[in-house]
């Protein structure tokens, strides 16, 4: 993840002059429009004033960053992928629960691999196809039917037994993540095995292992 | 990702709470001095706190006297049920216009009362009393009328203030009320 800047102009300028606006209508007469004018001009000026001794607030913020594949098929899959990745890193942000918590960061984390190296071997994002187009959304949908549950704090049998049934589930998407990335990773893996078998061979040949 | 920063930072909250705080400023600034312009023309009428004088309290007045008159007609023998009635309504009407046209129905009855009492023998004494009663129903009526030509030329103006944009737009949400003008 790379680090971003976001500088956030404050809203203090905007406060104090729908204040001004609030004391000279506590003073004045605010029904004519040549005391509409004069008011608005006043609360140009505070605003101004403001907006010069009221500082901006930057903060450090990280963003989802891959690599364009080159491949416009993959690109389209790793866009939507970071796109659900940032959502489902939003709600890891909200989510109260330790145990949900750390599922879903185990998810991002998986979903941040899997699309990495989609943007590293753009022909593996046909194989991302039903992760990227049905599980991954679907994992976000029941998440944020979750959170809304958890917002609106409402108690009661129904409510706790979908909030454990949607519990579980996160629990076996965990597993789902885990495995997409295995499956997509498997083809690397048996080559890498493939060329370690070769080597080995090869130095058995030459006499240099046994 | 990280959390955006709290509601000082939040530009559109700051926008619409900003339009909120305006279109208030704007009502407080068209109901606090048109309510205290309307009820100082209420005043003129009805009378009230740091008020000397009111039209109401000459047309009490006035009908103290006219009550005078009723007495004194009752004396000798001369009907005067019309004229208490219009009394007794014009101490229960309850806008300034019902005011004024009871008080227009009251010195008509009056004064063809005051035409039978001068033709009925009465005691020197009495003739007096009518005399007096006579002068003070013409000078409260000379009273009552500088007192609503003053009324309304107030809600004349008034009612132009109210009537100009953008007060006509802003008095609908604050409740305030176009004055009466007695014709």
């Amino acid at each position: 993840m790379a680090k971003k800047e976001i500088r956030y102009k404050s809203a203090l300028p905007y406060y104090a002059a729908g204040l001004a606006w609030l004391v000279y209508g506590l003073f004045f007469q605010l029904y004519r429009l040549s005391d509409i004018l004069i008011c608005a001009i006043i609360s140009v000026l505070v605003f101004i004033l403001i907006r010069r001794l009221a500082p901006d607030k930057t903060v450090q913020t990280e963003v989802l960053e891959f690599d364009r594949s080159g491949d416009s098929y993959a690109d389209e899959v790793i866009a939507k992928g970071r796109d659900m990745l940032s959502k489902l890193y939003g709600i890891m942000g909200r989510v109260e629960k330790d145990v949900m918590k750390n599922h879903i960061r185990s998810m991002y984390e998986t979903g941040q691999k899997i699309y990495n190296y989609v943007a590293s071997e753009p022909k593996k994002a046909s194989a991302l196809s039903k992760f990227g187009n049905y599980y991954f959304p679907e994992t976000i949908e029941i998440l944020n039917a979750y959170m809304e549950l958890d917002r609106l704090g409402a108690t009661g049998e129904n409510i706790n037994k979908t909030k454990e049934k949607i519990e579980s589930t996160i629990v076996s998407m965990d597993e789902v993540f885990k495995k997409q990335l295995d499956v997509l990773l498997y083809d690397k893996a048996f080559d890498v095995q493939t060329d370690i078998k070769v080597l080995e061979g090869l130095l058995k040949e030459e006499g240099l292992k046994k | 990702m990280t959390d955006r920063p709290g509601i000082l930072y939040n530009r559109k909250l700051g926008i619409i709470i900003m339009c909120v705080m305006i279109f208030a400023a704007c009502l407080l600034g068209t109901w606090k001095p048109l309510h205290k312009e309307r009820n100082e023309v209420e005043a003129l009428f009805w009378g009230g706190e740091h008020t000397e004088y009111s039209i109401n309290e000459d047309l009490e007045d006035k009908a103290g006297y006219a009550g005078n008159m009723a007495v004194l007609a009752n004396k000798y023998g001369v009907d005067a049920g019309e004229l208490e009635e219009l009394i007794k309504q014009l101490k229960e009407a309850k806008t300034p216009v019902q005011k004024l046209q009871k008080n227009q129905a009251l010195d008509a009855s009056a004064e063809s009362l005051i035409e039978i009492l001068v033709n009925t023998d009465m005691s020197e004494a009495d003739k007096k009393a009518l005399s007096s009663v006579k002068t003070r129903l013409e000078s409260q009526n000379d009273l009552v009328k500088r007192g609503v030509q003053k009324y309304n030329e107030a809600a004349e103006a008034y009612n132009k203030k109210i009537g100009e944009f953008p007060a006509a737009i802003f008095r609908i949400f604050v409740g305030l009320s176009a004055q009466e003008v007695i014709v």
